[in-house]
């Protein structure tokens, strides 16, 4: 083989590798992405989509029964959605606060199996602050 | 008088930039006296930031609450190490330091790069000297960290309760010099591109430059995965968080520029390339200060999010990316000769390496903006799952872990190819052999995924090492003596690839086999765990200096004995009233055991209990891996030291 062909082989198998790279990247996109929404965006007949739904915690709605069960609503001052989760709640997760669950909805109960609240006292997730500034 | 000193420290410092920038480019005088002046500059330059930066942290350890920013992010009672280390945990500080790393870089290229000639010198003087004017503009205009403020309030806030760690004095720093280490690399990159005439010395110029960031940064990530790991109390070690994407790519393509260095050194091949690699290594820098600063994604990092200096930091971004790309198409060269292809070369799989490792960036890149593009397009707000990084980086691992020990095992130049394959496979039987009576000792129900992946992990580990029995083992006494001298950064090398076998070996592990329980216990519960039995014992407390911990303490039991008490706490801040849960790890050989504790009552708790078998691996490897580099640098110098042949 000259060395014009072997280069040929190489480069051309590197971009056959690219566009199967660029395949899966597509593939794996569409199946993990997960959409946020604020709890008066909320579609609830979109069952058994995992989904991010994020606002306030409403005061007072938080409830533990007696096992790791925790049930609280988030809410937008427009909407409100009912979470359960079980688990333990992150440090900073209050009520009156906001908070972002990721989960899926089940019974128009939404189902959380992660709490996201890595922020500080004075730090809004930065979607929650945005869906809640046209509120 | 701190604010006033500091302001004017700054601007002292950004008048010497000005100077040295125009003494490097005056036509007025001679080069010696241009070189003379611009060095000369360069060193105030350095000064006045070093002394803004003390000055600064002056103000923090003498709570100086003048200032905003000490303000904002300190208090009288915070212990005096996180005063000291405080400086960094915010916004401003953390430019601060950013540039005072910038300055020391230069202060390193004027004092120590002395046989770099002179024009080139000069150049890369200046390239510097315009990333630290841009940046000390940006700190000025949008982040200064001395920003006065009347009345004096009687104590500051303090720092957020999360940073108050360990993880805080080393994790920003050495991630800083990693990032910020490839400034000079970019500048001494640009500085070669503008000579017509290339001498071809440059790569052994820049490749300290290129090994030493590459360190810092390696032992920057780890110490912050490390942070994140018992810190933020969900135990995972790598989140594909924007942020710790941001300090990913730099990485990934500072591996690939090691390698490119050390092709062009030995062959002469691929110099444009190389030099793409150390500007693109510095723009993922500054993109992920940019992201980072800007706060336009949401991450753990985000201080606080301010758009104007996203925008500065985008402007100062572009420009540098923009010249640089310029200055690169305009001095691209036509290869001079090509060379004979030949597949079963070191060079071609270096190639191939660096093949892999931009895609691996790409993949990396996109799926950490595109929920910027998806939401500038349709509005969507979406968020890419950790996921989508697991299934593309998983067959790119796969495929780097397969080459990664059959390049080093081939020649740059000569016919070694009989000789690697015998070497390659006494590796693989090996491989196979530990795999089999692992899987005979150890699991019995792996599945073949795993199992694929641990294989790899150990084939790169152990044709490491087989790597380094001498080539020819009737030479073996010559080869023996040139151990001392030419090998041993071959020695270095060998041990960064293992290192990595380590690594992936610790991240395949813990990740398939960890064992997970979120529980409620009441005061005398036991549970089991893997091998292990966990008993609920009750709690006390414990007075730290500016908190008080509520102790949960638990008895690690196996075989019926005892052999470690576990205390995972809540931290009360006293000031702040922040509560943080602090995380009890107990090692067992390579074995982590792992409690958070959640909500406390007088009956009963919630615990998270996690089994993590090899997760130490993972950063074991991480460091050995920086360890090897780091070895290597320090002999290659030793060797080729003043000649620079």
């Amino acid at each position: 083989m000259t060395n014009k062909a072997k280069r040929l082989y190489f480069y051309t198998t590197a971009t056959l590798l690219s566009a199967l790279a660029v395949a899966l990247v597509l593939i794996a996109l569409d199946e993990n992405i997960i959409y946020f929404y604020s709890p008066s965006e909320v579609n609830q007949s979109e069952a058994a989509t995992l989904l991010r739904v994020g606002g306030l915690v409403k005061d007072g709605s938080l409830k533990k029964d007696s096992d790791l069960g925790i049930k609280f609503i988030i809410e937008d001052n427009i909407a409100e959605v009912s979470v359960i989760y079980n688990g333990i709640l992150p440090d900073l997760f209050r009520e009156g606060q906001g908070v972002i669950a990721e989960g899926k909805f089940i019974d128009n109960l939404f189902i959380a199996n992660e709490i996201v609240a890595k922020h500080d006292e004075n730090y809004m997730p930065k979607e929650v602050y945005e869906s809640l500034k046209n509120k | 008088m701190i604010a006033l000193t500091g302001n004017l420290l700054l601007l002292f410092a950004l008048l010497s930039s000005i100077a040295t920038l125009f003494f490097a480019k005056t036509p007025a005088i001679n080069e010696h006296k241009k070189y003379k002046f611009a060095c000369l500059f360069g060193i105030f330059q350095f000064l006045f930031i070093l002394f803004s930066y003390f000055l600064l942290t002056y103000g923090f350890v003498v709570s100086d609450f003048s200032l905003v920013t000490v303000w904002q992010n300190s208090e009288i009672q915070k212990p005096l190490i996180y005063k000291i280390t405080g400086v960094w945990g915010n916004h401003e500080g953390s430019m601060l330091l950013w540039l005072l790393i910038l300055s020391i870089c230069l202060f390193f290229i004027i004092k120590y790069d002395g046989k770099i000639p002179k024009h080139v010198q000069l150049n890369t003087i200046a390239i510097q000297t315009s990333i630290i004017f841009a940046f000390l503009l940006f700190i000025l205009f949008t982040s200064n960290p001395f920003a006065l403020q009347l009345p004096i309030p009687i104590d500051g806030i303090g720092l957020n309760t999360l940073l108050q760690d360990p993880g805080l004095i080393i994790h920003p720093p050495l991630l800083y010099i990693g990032y910020v280490g490839y400034s000079v690399l970019f500048s001494y990159s640009v500085a070669i591109m503008l000579e017509n005439k290339l001498t071809d010395n440059w790569a052994r110029w820049i490749e300290k430059w290129a090994y030493i960031s590459w360190i810092a940064l390696t032992l920057g990530i780890c110490i912050g995965s490390w942070w994140a790991y018992y810190e933020l109390g969900w135990g995972g070690w790598w989140f594909w968080d924007p942020v710790e994407n941001a300090s990913l790519l730099p990485w990934i393509t500072g591996t690939a520029l090691i390698h490119s260095l050390l092709n062009y050194k030995s062959t002469g091949q691929h110099r444009d390339w190389t030099l793409l690699l150390s500007i693109l290594t510095f723009s993922f820098s500054l993109i992920g200060t940019f992201l980072v600063r800007s706060g336009i994604l949401t991450s753990v990092h985000s201080f606080a999010s301010d758009p104007q200096r996203g925008l500065w930091i985008l402007i100062i971004l572009s420009f540098f990316i923009f010249f640089s790309l310029f200055i690169f198409l305009r001095n691209l060269q036509k290869e001079s000769e090509k060379k004979d292809f030949v597949f079963l070369r070191r060079g071609t799989f270096i190639l191939i390496n660096n093949y892999l490792l931009m895609v691996s960036v790409v993949v990396i890149f996109f799926g950490m903006m595109y929920p910027l593009l998806l939401e500038a397009i349709t509005g969507d707000r979406i968020t890419v799952g950790p996921k989508y990084f697991n299934i593309v980086i998983a067959p790119l691992v796969i495929l780097i872990a397969i080459l990664m020990p059959i390049g080093p095992n081939l020649s740059w130049k000569d016919n070694w190819t009989q000789l690697a394959v015998k070497r390659l496979m006494i590796s693989f039987v090996i491989t196979i052999f530990l795999i089999i009576s692992m899987q005979l000792v150890i699991y019995e129900n792996a599945d073949a995924f795993h199992l694929l992946l641990i294989s790899l992990a150990l084939w790169i580990f152990i044709a490491s090492i087989v790597d380094l029995l001498p080539r020819n083992l009737s030479e073996f006494r010559i080869e023996f003596s040139g151990l001392k001298r030419k090998n041993l950064p071959i020695i270095g090398s060998r041990i960064t690839h293992m290192a990595f076998g380590i690594m992936l070996f610790g991240i395949i592990y813990a990740s398939a086999y960890s064992e997970n329980k979120d529980l409620k216990m009441n005061l005398g519960d036991k549970i089991q765990i893997d091998r292990f039995e966990l008993q609920y014992d009750g709690f006390g407390t414990h007075i730290g200096e500016n908190y008080d911990d509520l102790q949960i303490n638990f008895s690690l039991i196996k075989d019926d004995k005892k052999i470690a008490n576990m205390t995972p706490a809540k931290r009360f801040f006293r000031k702040s009233g922040d509560i943080t849960t602090e995380a009890s790890i107990q090692k067992y050989y390579f074995d982590h055991m792992y409690i958070t504790v959640g909500e406390v009552q007088e009956q009963f708790i919630y615990a998270s209990v996690s089994y993590k078998p090899f997760v130490r691996f993972i950063w074991l490897g991480g460091f050995l891996m920086a360890f090897g580099v780091l070895f290597k640098t320090i002999f290659r110098s030793k060797i080729f030291g003043t000649t620079n042949a």
